[in-house]
């Protein structure tokens, strides 16, 4: 998914490959503390996005390598020249930065050429022109150059925030929730060629993102962020399949939550027996299992647990059950399960439950 | 028939729409009697008028507003972006310490500086003495009283007008777009000149606009300063040469310029829906200053401040005290203070009864004729004083005439003037002028309560009048009472149809101050201004709350300070 199964539009390495590094970023505002150091690379063609809740720093990391913001404590560096720091604050203009804005902050008083011809200051005048129609062309609108921002839809205002930011050839492009005003049809589509015309340009890339699916499909490495820090950093998959925390793992995707006690490094459930390594016996553990984890079957299997089917919801190309296990001292449990809609499932059904020991995650509770 | 009237007034019910057609018709009248008094008008005088009188009262107008234009725009756009673009030492006390020169009216101004400019007042001899000459003869600045003074102490005063919706749109619309022109690779200036001017140039319209109806407005500073106005000429015509007609000429003469200054700036918003566009946008991030330029652009915000608000206010601090050492507060002080007070207390009161119903009539139905008849009661604003005056004397001495003639013959009882004389003249026309600064207010307030609130009341078997008592009434207090507070001090620095509707023998301290200065007499008239002038800094402090205090308890970070937009005070509705 990460290689573009079309040829590039452009020819490949149309920039040559820059390097982002910051370390040891902290930042407050009046009281609060944003960010609470946070350290982050980039290389050269790489997508890295930025998820996290609302408020957990990751606009004001994009701001602080934008140069919107100055640097309190850390430092910033593109291909090894420091650009910010405590002391050092390289000017907005001079970094060499793109950014695309969440609004996309197209200059209303100007035609979409004029825009993006905007950031082509140090061009000749006929060049600045030329540029901004071949952005325009690859973007799909070289027919509405003369046209102002306005009359254009969310989806085209994008597209030409996008052309205006990557026009100059920035060194690193920056990305700030560059999908949140479009509808959602709108926004799949827009995901699409905005990967394409990133990984053509060959830019280092930083994304933000609240939408953690967006983050999965767009990102090389995701950063999710947590009140001011990165609390993991990795692939998707790792971060799908290896959280390292229990919010890491709620974010990312729904979790069943089951509370248990550790015994000999294993936490026992209802649905089963779990590794929980490191946990010393009697430790309180919760279990975090993915409704797709939870499988369903018609007969008893080596290990299932039988389970009644409560509710089921036929969701497409595959159906929620809300099921409820139960042992014979009385305790009970409900959790979903995602299943296949092809089987026959309806309420009041008794059915086998089986776990897939991959979508579990037992942390301390 | 039904559905036509639905169409054109929106179903608001008749009580409601009877009371806005009454305020439109009382606001126009004035208006309309001028353009009857002025066709049915004296042949004797116009010759005179438009021989001698009107070309120069016109051209010393257009040289003032044109003049007043280029200070206002040029010193309010400028500090604006100073203060919100730049960081540099003293610019947050800057930030609202710009405003403050809005506190001293125009005739207080030039009062001030009558004194202070004089060539052995305090001003010059501080100079001459900085400079080493010892003698007036050798060294004096150019007479103030001029034209050139007049435009630079009008612009002094009111270039706030520019600079406050100037400073709201650099800080809070065009924030995002003026971060994005900086990603770009745009410096300070090409972001200034390609970006953040173009966009501002409606707000900068508005307020220039509203700068320059205050300038015409303006009676005492012209008359003090030696500048023939029309507002002047308007003004001596009828009390010198008692002509209604001749002043009624020469006040339409004025309306005219009202009309092209509206017109204007229609014209230079024209594209201003799209220009608001980026609303999600942070708000701007001021760029720190080196230490030297940090002083320099201090040094430059301070001259404003200086010239506009803390010399004249400083001179009337000190005259104010000398003559309260001198005589005590003086009894006719007393009775002005109290005069002016009761007086814009009754007007306000009226105004912003007759401005709740004309915002929530708005309110209840955006049909066209309803919208038209709300319009109407608000062009008051726009009206200058002196023309709202004398086109108020015609239908007042009509009225108080036939009433008296009419009570004679049937009771035998003589009512005498009964509006002329009681004040109710000039609450009229306080009230004809300042509405629209309360409805604007008030409709901005009820703009914040969801319109699924009203339709919900009205679903609950409210009718209109409970719905407003209970809904708007409570929900609305704060704009209404900040609206109250608007007037209110408005109404308290009106001089020039204060001047000319007042009763006999009933003196404001608006009116007090320009008696001493036109006879030249300098007793306790620093006293009423600087009564005036604290009055004037209330609006300034709610003007500075509303632009900069987050609400208690939220955090804002620059990244999420997006509402603040929405409490960027206006400071007239047009």
């Amino acid at each position: 998914m990460k290689t573009p199964d079309f040829p590039p539009a452009l020819p490949a390495g149309l920039t040559t490959g820059h390097r982002l590094h910051a370390s040891g970023l902290r930042h407050r505002y009046d009281r609060s503390d944003v960010l609470r150091d946070v350290s982050v690379s980039v290389a050269p063609g790489e997508i890295l996005c930025l998820v996290g809740p609302s408020g957990c720093g990751k606009s004001t990391l994009l701001r602080l390598i934008a140069g919107l913001e100055r640097v309190q404590a850390g430092s910033i560096e593109i291909d090894g020249e420091l650009i910010a720091s405590a002391d050092r604050h390289v000017l907005p203009e001079r970094r060499d930065v793109g950014l695309v804005f969440q609004d996309f902050a197209l200059f209303p008083h100007m035609s979409l050429a004029d825009n993006v011809a905007f950031g082509l200051g140090k061009l000749p005048r006929a060049q600045r022109k030329s540029v901004a129609l071949d952005m325009l062309s690859r973007v799909g609108l070289a027919d509405r150059a003369d046209d102002a921002p306005h009359v254009l839809s969310g989806g085209q205002q994008q597209r030409v925030a996008l052309a205006r930011a990557l026009a100059s050839r920035p060194r690193l492009m920056l990305l700030d929730e560059p999908f949140s005003n479009l509808d959602v049809r709108l926004r799949h589509r827009m995901r699409i060629d905005t990967l394409r015309l990133l990984k053509d340009s060959n830019s280092a890339s930083i994304m933000v993102t609240h939408d953690p699916d967006e983050a999965m499909f767009m990102a090389d490495r995701i950063a999710l962020m947590n009140e001011g820090r990165i609390v993991q950093l990795g692939s998707p998959a790792e971060l799908y399949r290896q959280p390292q925390s229990p919010f890491a793992a709620e974010f990312f995707g729904d979790v069943n939550r089951i509370d248990a006690v550790a015994v000999q490094g294993r936490a026992v459930t209802l649905l089963g027996i779990f590794d929980a390594p490191g946990i010393a016996d009697g430790g309180r553990v919760q279990v975090l299992l993915r409704p797709e984890a939870l499988l369903a079957h018609a007969q008893a299997l080596p290990g299932s647990v039988p389970a009644q089917v409560l509710a089921s919801h036929m969701l497409g190309g595959y159906s929620l059950l809300e099921l409820t296990v139960q042992a014979s001292d009385g305790r009970q449990v409900t959790v979903q399960a995602q299943v296949p809609s092809a089987g026959q499932w309806h309420a009041g059904q008794t059915v086998h439950v089986t776990v897939n020991p991959a979508g579990v995650f037992v942390f301390p509770a | 028939m039904r559905s036509l009237s639905v169409r054109l007034f929106g179903g608001v019910g008749a009580g409601w729409l009877l009371v806005t057609a009454v305020v439109a018709t009382l606001v126009l009248l004035p208006v309309l009697s001028l353009a009857s008094h002025a066709l049915k008008g004296s042949g004797e005088l116009w010759p005179h008028l438009a021989a001698y009188v009107l070309p120069q009262a016109l051209q010393d107008s257009l040289f003032l507003l044109a003049g007043v234009g280029v200070m206002v725009v040029f010193i309010g756009s400028g500090m604006a972006w100073l203060v919100t673009a730049y960081d540099f030492p003293g610019r947050r006390v800057l930030d609202w310490a710009l405003l403050l020169p809005l506190a001293v009216p125009t005739y207080i101004v030039a009062f001030a500086y009558l004194d202070l400019w004089h060539p052995v007042g305090a001003l010059q001899t501080g100079l001459r003495e900085l400079l080493g000459y010892s003698n007036p003869r050798e060294f004096r600045l150019p007479d103030i009283r001029s034209m050139w003074g007049c435009i630079l102490l009008l612009g002094l005063v009111l270039y706030p007008y520019v600079y406050l919706p100037a400073r709201a749109l650099f800080q809070m619309q065009a924030g995002g777009l003026i971060d994005a022109s900086r990603t770009l690779g745009a410096g300070p200036w090409r972001t200034f000149f390609r970006v953040a001017l173009p966009l501002a140039r409606p707000a900068i319209a508005v307020g220039a606009s509203l700068a320059l109806m205050e300038a015409l407005n303006d009676i005492g500073a012209a008359e003090f300063l030696g500048v023939r106005t029309l507002t002047v000429s308007i003004y001596s015509t009828w009390v010198n040469r008692s002509s209604l007609p001749g002043a009624a000429q020469i006040a339409l003469v004025m309306l005219a310029i009202v009309l092209s200054l509206i017109a204007l700036e229609r014209w230079a918003r024209r594209r201003q829906r799209y220009a608001a566009s980026s609303r999600q946008a942070a708000r701007l991030v001021p760029r720190r200053l080196s230490p030297l330029r940090g002083l320099l652009a201090l040094a430059v915000c301070c001259v404003p401040v200086l010239l506009g608000f803390a010399m004249p206010a400083g001179y009337l601090v000190v005259e104010a005290a000398r003559r309260f050492s001198f005589a005590g507060l003086e009894q006719i002080i007393l009775r002005e203070t109290f005069n002016t007070l009761w007086i814009s207390a009754v007007a306000t009161l009226f105004a912003t009864a007759l401005a709740f119903v004309l915002a929530y009539t708005l309110r209840q139905a955006r049909a066209p004729l309803t919208h038209a008849l709300v319009r109407c009661a608000s062009l008051g604003y726009a009206v200058p004083g002196t023309v709202l005056a004398i086109g108020l004397l015609g239908p007042l001495a009509w009225f108080d005439n036939t009433l008296d003639s009419a009570s004679s013959q049937f009771f035998g009882i003589s009512t005498g003037l009964l509006l002329s004389g009681s004040g109710a003249a000039l609450v009229y026309a306080y009230v004809a002028r300042f509405l629209a600064v309360s409805s604007g207010g008030i409709e901005a307030g009820f703009s914040k309560i969801p319109h699924s609130v009203d339709d919900a009341a009205r679903s609950l078997g409210a009718s209109a009048g409970r719905v407003a008592g209970r809904i708007h009434l409570p929900l609305g207090r704060p704009a209404i009472a900040a609206a109250m507070l608007l007037v209110f001090v408005d109404c308290m620095k009106e001089l020039p149809a204060t001047l000319l509707l007042r009763p006999l023998n009933f003196e404001t301290l608006a009116t007090h101050l320009y008696g001493e200065a036109a006879r030249g007499t300098y007793e306790s008239g620093a006293v009423a201004a600087l009564l005036i002038v604290l009055a004037g800094l209330l609006p300034i402090v709610l003007l500075s709350r509303l632009g900069h205090h987050a609400p208690a308890g939220k955090r804002r970070t620059p990244v999420e300070a997006v509402d603040a937009a929405d409490s960027v005070p206006t400071l007239n509705a047009s």
